[in-house]
């Protein structure tokens, strides 16, 4: 027999979560079964959805063997799967200077609060704002890289419009971007956990900054470490959109194109809803797949 | 106390939970575009694409129907950026325009049965004379034999060159029978020498139109091939091509990365001569080019005279609850004070009031009445179903060949295919379908 406080106390929690719940519902949940149910159908809006069955994901995964050479049916879709990885060799140095930068804000001196309020500016601006503010800086003709580079008697590349550069040149923005923002707040929150009692029974064996970073500050920062790499990793495979939609609209020759554009690009300006979302659905469960293994091999080190 | 900090807990997640279905409620009534605010009153939604010369044109005009129509309420929604995809959006959302702005995507929309069917309405309106209308452009806006649309301006493609620089290196203006040969001979005068490697200024910015050559992605008769991997196209890749490898007359493509208002500045700069622009530039150019002396000419001929076009029209929705106020509306778009109002940005398809816009014009370009001569030979990206993507695919593989990922044969030859392919798979495009 269940007490009446009991239930009183259920249907307290529950009015509590209602108003999350309702959102969580309504915003994710919904459209995300909604999405997965789209990528059986062909859709293009302004017709009724018609059922395909697994047609989209064979168009997009399929393959097709012509005179012995095998050949996807949407290399597209591989080579920007390719771009979003390949735009993620920024997480770690993001997170290597974050944590830089949190270990130099971590310390106890005047005016600390302005210079952490000041790496974190990026993180509030607007992404747009930033995007064409390093557009300018990009710019071949007028801008203040290739100018300061000219002074030095270098010929600056197209940054943005050149097929290798125009990768590298979005990978430095994020890192401008990112390396003062929630990552740094992270690895703070992290330093100020670690106990001075370590660093002290450190300073009476002898060890130096390097000896202490290395055996006290780096394990003992091993959980935020790892919740920041899983995080950015998710964040990698779905990211790339503002950069490519802002700066270099998926080029040159689709070399910034992520899965992300992607699909904007299928569900937007193609209108193939279906397909997009066949690729939503590919794209999530890489991302599921990489979380498993990160948290199976993450764990296991921690 | 306890009790007490309970009770207010309570009441605020009340009050939440209120403000939630007040807004929830106000969203989903704000949004119905078909609410009259007047039950007398009709109420029209019209969408445009948002733009800095051409909103008070669209609100003059519109305010001048309602004082002329006081049942109908005109609603004007200036769609900044994105504006195909927006309108899908509203489309999706049952919310969609009952007049909407048209371009090039017109046939994306047409193919899917968007619009209403205005073939006679347009027929049997005595004020709509069809005849006077510039032929291959009201062939846009037809599919199956029926009328969905009619342009209001013909956006067209030309050379603007700087008269100042030609008068100082002593090279006679070009006319609008120049040919290819006279254009490289004018490109490469005008082209000053190196610095740094790279010209103090160039010749020519940008790139000799396709059309000129003779060359087509898809075919323009109605058959709607994949002509993409033709000795034509090769032709107009290898000539762009050599106009920055071999005769550095132009900017090579990663250099060039010009958007906004930096196109504008890199002409008045004085660091190119000639260069590209399009009809909807042109207030631009009159506002930003200030004492310079320029002019525009037709693109020169290689095979043949072409010149790249498209259009903006009118179309009314399909699903309108007013369709006769809608069709009061669209054809004061097709009225003579608002295609001359235009004028400033596109050419009227209307060939009297193109007239008179020539007419009336006064200053700045000097050969505007060249655009006359240029619409008789424009080579428009053909309408196709799904368009945006074939020319996204085209886009994509043109891009390879000018950053030197693969040669134009290369290319060509592997766009081709995969347009096939993607035909044959029949997710991308249904031309065979749509006939």
């Amino acid at each position: 027999m269940i007490s009446k406080k009991i239930i009183h106390q259920n249907l307290t929690a529950w009015f509590y979560l209602l108003p999350n719940l309702s959102g969580f519902l309504l915003f994710s949940l919904i459209p995300v079964v909604f999405a997965m149910t789209l990528s059986f159908f062909k859709w293009d809006v302004f017709n009724d959805p018609e059922f395909v069955g697994f047609q989209n994901f064979r168009d997009l995964l399929g393959w097709t063997n012509t005179d012995g050479k095998l050949s996807f049916n949407d290399s597209d879709f591989w080579k920007y799967l390719y771009n979003t990885i390949f735009l993620m060799i920024g997480i770690p140095l993001n997170m290597l200077a974050s944590l830089c930068v949190a270990m130099l804000l971590n310390r106890k001196m005047r005016g600390i609060s302005f210079f952490r309020t000041i790496f974190y500016l990026p993180t509030i601006c607007s992404g747009v704002a930033v995007y064409v503010l390093w557009a300018c800086l990009y710019n071949p003709e007028f801008g203040a890289i290739n100018k300061m580079l000219g002074m030095f008697g270098i010929n600056g590349p197209g940054w943005l419009t050149d097929y290798y550069w125009a990768k590298p040149s979005i990978i430095m923005i994020n890192l401008w971007a990112a390396m003062g923002g929630t990552n740094m707040l992270l690895y703070l929150a992290g330093l100020h956990g670690i106990s001075e009692e370590l660093y002290e029974a450190a300073n009476m064996d002898g060890a130096n900054s390097f000896q202490k970073f290395i055996h006290i500050t780096i394990p003992m920062l091993a959980p935020t470490n790892f919740f920041i790499f899983v995080m950015s990793v998710i964040a990698g495979f779905q990211g790339g959109f503002d950069a490519a939609f802002i700066l270099t609209q998926g080029g040159p020759a689709g070399s910034t194109t992520t899965l992300s554009y992607y699909i904007y690009n299928h569900a937007f300006g193609w209108f193939n809803m279906g397909y997009a979302a066949a690729i939503s659905m590919i794209l999530f469960a890489i991302v599921m797949c990489v979380t498993v293994i990160n948290w199976c091999f993450g764990g296991e080190n921690e | 106390m306890f009790e007490r900090q309970k009770w207010i807990y309570r009441s605020c997640i009340c009050l939440l939970l209120i403000g939630y279905i007040c807004l929830g409620h106000y969203l989903i009534t704000s949004t119905n575009s078909y609410r009259p605010t007047d039950q007398k009153k009709a109420r029209l939604v019209m969408a445009v694409p948002a733009a800095q010369h051409s909103d008070k044109i669209y609100t003059d005009i519109i305010s001048e129907f309602e004082k002329k129509n006081p049942d109908i309420n005109v609603e004007l929604q200036t769609i900044a950026g994105n504006y195909y995809q927006k309108l899908l959006v509203m489309i999706a959302g049952n919310v969609a325009p009952d007049l909407m702005w048209m371009g090039q995507s017109f046939s994306e929309f047409a193919d899917r049965r968007v619009f209403l069917d205005l073939t006679d309405r347009i027929t049997k309106d005595p004020d709509i004379k069809l005849d006077d209308y510039q032929q291959a452009v009201l062939n846009w806006y037809i599919r199956d034999k029926r009328m969905y649309a009619l342009p209001f301006g013909i956006d067209i493609g030309f050379i603007a060159y700087n008269k100042e620089l030609f008068r100082k290196v002593g090279i006679a203006y070009p006319s609008d029978d120049w040919t290819f040969e006279e254009f490289l001979v004018i490109a490469k005068n005008l082209t000053m020498e190196a610095e740094n490697g790279k010209p103090k200024r160039y010749g020519f910015h940008g790139k000799i139109d396709l059309g000129v050559f003779g060359a087509q992605i898809i075919s323009h008769d109605g058959k709607q091939e994949i002509m993409c991997n033709s000795p034509e196209m090769i032709k107009y890749f290898r000539t762009n091509m050599s106009l920055y490898k071999d005769w550095k007359t132009t900017p090579r493509p990663q250099e060039n990365m010009m958007q906004g208002l930096d196109r504008y500045s890199y002409f008045a700069q004085e660091r190119t001569a000639m260069m590209v622009f399009y009809t909807w530039d042109l207030p631009f150019m009159l506002a930003r080019f200030g004492e310079l002396d320029w002019d525009i000419v037709s693109n020169p001929k290689v095979k043949q005279k072409a010149q790249w076009a498209s259009s903006q029209a009118i179309a009314i929705s399909g699903n309108t609850k007013h369709p006769d106020e809608a069709w009061k509306l669209f054809k004061e778009f097709q009225s003579k004070e608002f295609m001359i109002a235009m004028s400033y940005c596109s050419f009227p398809p209307n060939l009297r009031y193109a007239e008179a816009a020539v007419e009336r014009r006064i200053g700045k370009p000097e050969n505007y009445r060249g655009f006359l001569k240029m619409i008789t030979y424009l080579s428009p990206t053909p309408r196709v179903p799904h368009l945006q993507e074939l020319m996204a695919m085209y886009f994509n593989a043109s891009e390879k060949i000018w950053v030197e990922r693969a040669t134009p044969e290369e290319a060509m030859t592997r766009l081709e295919k995969e347009l096939k392919e993607k035909i044959t798979r029949n997710t991308v495009l249904k031309i065979e379908g749509n006939k």
